[in-house]
């Protein structure tokens, strides 16, 4: 009886030995195929943080240099990982500045100008730029900290007249972070010396079908805040007195204001958070010229936050 | 042709184009020529290759037969060739000591 059960225990053994040995061989090519597939997986993250245009280019030239560096390493799996990693993560690192390096020439973005002359003030250049964008992907780690947003907002131009610290203001450039559809809407009075990449030129400032007495669209990040008579302390205004506190600021510009709908966020500056309502609605067009000089100076405070820039559109019939 | 900051590191990968001028290199082979890594290569080939000092094409193979992926050539252009040249010659003069002629006086017995 002993005997049968010393016999059966070393079946067993043998039987759970060959079972554990062939897991341990499958759990050992599962996690080496995962892990060769680790640089190949680096370098299309690397080449995401390119424009789309752009990325089958370098996603190509890479694999088949990576190619090249596994093959060369292939007898010893630890240094082909470590090749491959060192060469995937060195190029996940830079592919901003190499995509921004070949946009040597950017796309040459042209004054946009009414098509009736007389509208003077339409020598504004309005911008849509995706948030993938080298100079913004580069700069921008986080998105809710203003004060990196409105640094890399500033570095699509060169010199900028007038003196330091207004310099934003003198060449009137306002912007809107659009969070949802990933990028941001710019608009300046002086030419984007670096642009490209996915950015194209959107509407003029002001439609050409806008009339006095039509009714339009709008839409305005605006830094809603009161001053408060005693203090002299900012304060923000309730949503539900948002309306009220527009109407004037926009007036004659545009009347009979009607808010859709109000978004509240914040995002963070070297001054404490900054309060942004996100507001869209409907008004009738009291005066085009003074809505023309309000698109064209913003609205409200906070604009180097990307507050204030007033965008308008036809309402539907 | 625009111009290019020749830093050390561009100075380096320009050397060796212009040790064989018109030979094409791969990425990967130029990172073991200069071994610099590639965070630091690819954006020095990007500047070079936007100032029309390099020239790129994809190598033309059959990957059903070779087995592996195309790969990328560059090579230096004529003009980025002789802008190379200017460059390093350039570059070698600024770093040359200037060498004390004979006019100057030297201390005799060469203590000082």
């Amino acid at each position: 009886m002993n005997g049968l059960w010393v016999i059966g225990s070393v079946l067993v053994g043998v039987v759970t030995l060959a079972f554990s040995t062939a897991l341990g061989d499958l759990l050992s090519e599962e996690v080496r195929g995962r892990l060769d597939r680790l640089p190949s997986f680096l370098l299309h993250l690397a080449a995401r943080r390119m424009p789309r245009k752009i990325r089958g280019r370098h996603l190509a030239d890479w694999n088949g240099e990576l190619h090249e560096i596994l093959r060369g390493a292939d007898a010893a799996p630890i240094t082909r990982l470590w090749h491959g990693l060192r060469y995937a993560v060195g190029l996940l690192r830079v592919s901003p500045t190499i995509a921004s390096s070949l946009d040597h020439q950017g796309v040459a973005v042209t004054m946009a100008r009414g098509a009736n002359g007389e509208l003077h003030r339409a020598d504004l250049v309005s911008v849509v730029i995706p948030f993938d964008h080298p100079l913004l992907a580069r700069r921008v780690r986080d998105w809710t900290d203003a004060h990196q947003v409105y640094k890399a907002v500033m570095s699509f131009f060169g010199n900028l007249p007038g003196p330091p610290g207004q310099r934003r203001a003198t060449s009137r450039i306002l912007y809107r972070i659009d969070d949802r559809r990933r990028r941001i809407v710019l608009q300046a009075a002086t030419p984007f010396t670096r642009v490209g990449h996915g950015a194209h030129v959107a509407n003029n400032a002001l439609p050409t079908q806008v009339e006095n007495g039509c009714m339009v669209r709008f839409r305005l990040d605006v830094n809603a805040v009161r001053c408060q008579h005693q203090t002299g302390r900012r304060i923000p205004v309730p949503d539900k007195e948002i309306s009220g506190w527009l109407a004037p600021r926009l007036s004659p510009a545009l009347k009979t204001i009607t808010i859709v709908n109000v978004k509240v966020t914040y995002r963070r500056t070297g001054h404490g958070p900054v309060r942004i309502a996100r507001l869209t609605g409907t008004a009738c067009v009291g005066d085009k010229e003074a809505l023309l000089a309000l698109i064209h100076a913003g609205v409200g405070r906070a604009k180097a936050y990307g507050c204030g820039l007033l965008s308008v559109q036809p309402a539907a019939e | 042709m625009r111009d290019v900051r020749i830093t050390l590191a561009v100075a380096t990968v320009l050397r060796v184009f212009v040790e064989e001028v018109g030979a094409l290199r791969y990425g990967y082979e130029l990172m073991q020529l200069t071994g610099y890594p590639s965070g630091k290569l690819y954006p020095i080939l990007a500047r070079l290759e936007a100032a029309g000092w390099l020239s790129t094409e994809m190598e033309q193979v059959d990957t059903s037969v070779e087995g592996r992926p195309p790969r990328r050539w560059y090579r230096l252009t004529e003009d980025g060739a002789v802008a190379a040249r200017q460059a390093l010659a350039a570059l070698q003069q600024q770093i040359t000591p200037r060498r004390i002629g004979s006019g100057y006086l030297s201390p005799a017995g060469g203590h000082a």
